[in-house]
């Protein structure tokens, strides 16, 4: 039992923070968030991607053959933290999510667009974080001739993908099939969420795409569902990652900011009913960073992991959300200005936690696994 | 990063749970469910100082005791204790050898060693603890206690308030002033005071969840000096480091995880019984809560110990464990109770009580281990204020 980061690990993450500190500080993710983006915000994010590709974080777990950095699902962790910390671009981790998912969907390294091209910020690959049924039908088998009806909703950054990866159905198979599919060939529809209109709604109508689509997994692909689980576990394990990050910087925010703000000349840290809701909030930030890293660990050295993952998405759901509600309470009207940028960790909270599985549908996952009797 | 025991502390885990299937007998596993004694029976039997003495000779009793086997990690000692836990084994010399013991190892005199540390070690002088007062609860450095230097040893007048197994121990451990009354925590000492010297009474407090506390009043009482522990004035120093040793341990869940797990069993579904989970998801989700919850203070005290180990600040995060677990024993007790209905009133007495009457002990119990060994508002003032940064009123 060692449950402290190492050397290199400590290492990787002050690289990343420092990177990430100054490279994006929260006057950029203000002016990227505005109700009305301009190509100033849009430039200042492309420049951003463009320079984290270059460090070589968005291929940090995949091989260095691919342009990558050969981290283990523990790296991947720290960067996902240190995202929610500094509430970079959602792109970001999206990129992450993209290229994670051609390393570990995908039967073969030559299915589907050159992961080199992914990792270096050229191709950008969209895939969903969502676990809600899937609304796209497969109509032709086989790797040729496929034709794709319906939709699947909530792809991040679709807009600007060059490649989607999508679950579809077909009639007589069990498990879905995915497939890497050419973003042109989709009729694209942005959806106004919470926070900006980040996710689309991509649609087919069964034309046939040909040429236009790959499948990763084939329905019937003996191995499929553990590829399929492995990839899920490690973004419910990075998204839980990313809301710990999340939990650290509005706990440090606000720390810093009660601390200093007076009222009735003491300051309103003084007061132990704002000192007990924040130790609250540290100790569910404790727990989830541990339950984070646990699950990413058992990831790392091929240990069944998936329900390690949902304590530590639960764990960091419940942290996340424990913070921002404090935060905006200690932070009062301050924190309600748009101007503190407060409200973008509490935005970027409920993205992530409805993200591959929200706590209360982990949760039940956890329940069914229990058999329990009819009690009440 | 490694999350799982090693080889050698799976081992080391095998040992421990061979040495209480020999050693520990069935029949006190129910009386020490949830700790201590159970009906306020006086516990101190044969059977009892068997295990202590066994315990003791494989040298997992005073663990900072120089021995010729090699010192336990800390995690291995989170091993033996959540062994220990989770079998029901017996607590009463717990507190005398993770708190007492190393702080005369560490601050005692030579005197003192010779002195105490083998009767300690062998069950001849048992002890309770003796910090709290009437008007000194958190604030341990306002008490008022006095003891005074004489001619052929030490003067004890005062009281100490809180005091648990007093009515079952030979010895008290307490906290005296020796220094002037203002001297708050610089003038205080350490004293081992028989229980049955002159002038000591002992009124019994009893409790909600039949624990017996103790109101200890000294009056004139006298004590040679050699039962001054370590050096005069250094008594907060002590008690310090002794509760250092405590904390470490103060939240593990075993006990608790000990219930959840009947409760399971009690709601288990039978194999021919059709599955509920669709018709009442609101069970299984609060059901799955805890599990989760006992999941995640299993890995915070697995953290404590490896923090322990590596030499990196470990103390935040015990006292998160103690208030996280503390208040989880009241939340599973409110929720059993609410799942039970009117059984879940049944207790041990009655032979048709659900889960061996265990629900309506764990309600009556679970304020104290709220308020015990530092109020969790308390603890939560230590976390803001020393880990976090937070100022002082």
């Amino acid at each position: 039992m060692q449950t402290q980061m190492s050397d290199d690990q400590l290492f990787l993450e002050r690289s990343i923070a420092d990177y990430f500190e100054s490279a994006w500080p929260l006057a950029s993710a203000i002016k990227a968030a505005s109700r009305a983006p301009d190509a100033d915000a849009d430039a200042l994010v492309g420049s951003f991607m463009s320079s984290i590709a270059q460090m070589g974080w968005l291929g940090l777990g995949v091989g260095e053959q691919f342009g990558g950095c050969s981290g283990d699902c523990i790296d991947l962790g720290i960067l996902a933290e240190c995202a929610g910390r500094f509430i970079i671009p959602s792109q970001a981790m999206a990129a992450v999510a993209g290229i994670q998912a051609l390393s570990l969907l995908r039967e073969t390294e030559t299915t589907g667009p050159d992961l080199t091209n992914a990792v270096s910020g050229k191709t950008f690959i969209s895939i969903a974080g969502d676990t809600a049924p899937i609304r796209l039908r497969l109509g032709a088998q086989g790797h040729e001739n496929l034709a794709l009806t319906g939709d699947t909703p909530f792809l991040p950054h679709a807009h600007r993908a060059d490649w989607l990866v999508v679950d579809a159905r077909t009639p007589d198979q069990i498990q879905p099939t995915t497939l890497l599919v050419r973003q042109s060939s989709a009729v694209l529809t942005r959806q106004s969420t919470l926070g900006g209109s980040e996710y689309c709604t991509a649609s087919w109508n069964g034309a046939d795409l040909s040429g236009q689509a790959h499948v990763l997994i084939a329905g019937d692909c003996e191995d499929g569902p553990a590829r399929r689980t492995r990839y899920r576990t490690l973004m419910t394990a990075l998204y839980a990652m990313e809301l710990t990050g999340i939990a650290t910087a509005l706990l440090d925010r606000t720390i810093a900011y009660v601390n200093e703000r007076k009222q009735s000349g003491q300051a309103i840290g003084s007061r132990q009913s704002v000192q007990h809701a924040l130790a609250n909030v540290a100790i569910r930030r404790d727990h989830a960073r541990l339950a984070g890293f646990r699950a990413l660990w058992c990831l790392a050295t091929g240990r069944p992991a998936l329900r390690a993952a949902r304590v530590a998405k639960i764990a960091a759901g419940d942290a996340a959300v424990l913070a921002s509600e404090a935060a905006q309470q200690f932070w009062g009207a301050m924190g309600y200005a748009r101007e503190s940028g407060l409200y973008l960790w509490s935005q970027r909270t409920r993205h992530a936690d409805a993200s591959h599985g929200s706590r209360m549908s982990h949760l039940r996952a956890l329940a069914d696994a229990m058999d329990l009797a009819d009690v009440l | 990063m490694f999350f799982d025991f090693t080889d050698s502390q799976k081992a080391f885990r095998t040992e421990v749970r061979a040495f209480l299937a020999e050693h520990f007998p069935a029949r006190l596993a129910r009386r020490y469910q949830e700790g201590e004694e159970r009906l306020g029976d006086t516990p101190w039997d044969s059977d009892i100082r068997a295990f202590f003495t066994a315990l003791n000779a494989r040298g997992w009793l005073a663990l900072d005791l120089g021995t010729d086997q090699p010192r336990l990690s800390h995690v291995e000692r989170l091993i033996l204790f959540a062994e220990l836990d989770a079998a029901n084994a017996p607590r009463d010399m717990r507190v005398t050898a993770i708190s007492v013991i190393p702080a005369i190892v560490a601050l005692g005199t030579e005197t003192n060693k010779a002195q105490w540390l083998d009767p300690l070690l062998a069950g001849d002088v048992t002890l309770s603890i003796g910090y709290s007062e009437p008007s000194a609860g958190s604030d341990m450095a306002a008490m008022r206690t006095t003891a005074v230097r004489e001619e052929n040893g030490w003067r004890i007048n005062g009281q100490k308030a809180w005091n648990t197994r007093g009515h079952l121990s030979t010895h008290i451990w307490m906290l005296a002033r020796t220094g002037p009354p203002d001297s708050r925590h610089k003038g205080l000492s350490i004293f081992i005071v028989p229980l049955d010297a002159p002038g000591v009474t002992i009124q019994n407090v009893p409790t909600w969840g039949d624990h017996m506390l103790n109101d200890v009043f000294f009056d004139d009482v006298h004590v040679p000096f050699e039962n001054l522990i370590g050096p005069e004035n250094a008594g907060w120093q002590m008690a310090m480091a002794g509760l250092e040793g405590e904390r470490a341990f103060l939240g593990l869940p075993q006990s608790l995880a000990h219930i959840y797990e009947k409760l399971k069993a009690h709601f288990g579904r039978d194999e021919d019984e059709a599955p509920s989970k669709s018709d009442h998801p609101e069970f299984g989700m609060a059901m799955a809560r805890f599990e989760v919850d006992l999941d995640l203070a299993s890995l915070m005290a697995m953290d404590i110990a490896s923090r322990r180990d590596l030499g990196v600040p470990w103390e935040p995060q015990a006292l998160a464990l103690k208030i996280f677990t503390s208040e989880m024993r009241t939340r599973l007790a409110d929720f059993a109770m609410q799942a039970l209905g009117l059984e879940g009133l049944l207790d041990e007495l009655d032979p048709a009580a659900p889960l061996d009457g265990d629900i309506e002990l764990l309600l009556r119990r679970s304020p104290l281990a709220r308020i015990g060994a530092g109020a969790n508002e308390v603890l939560r003032d230590v976390i803001a204020q020393r880990s976090l940064g937070m100022p002082r009123r």
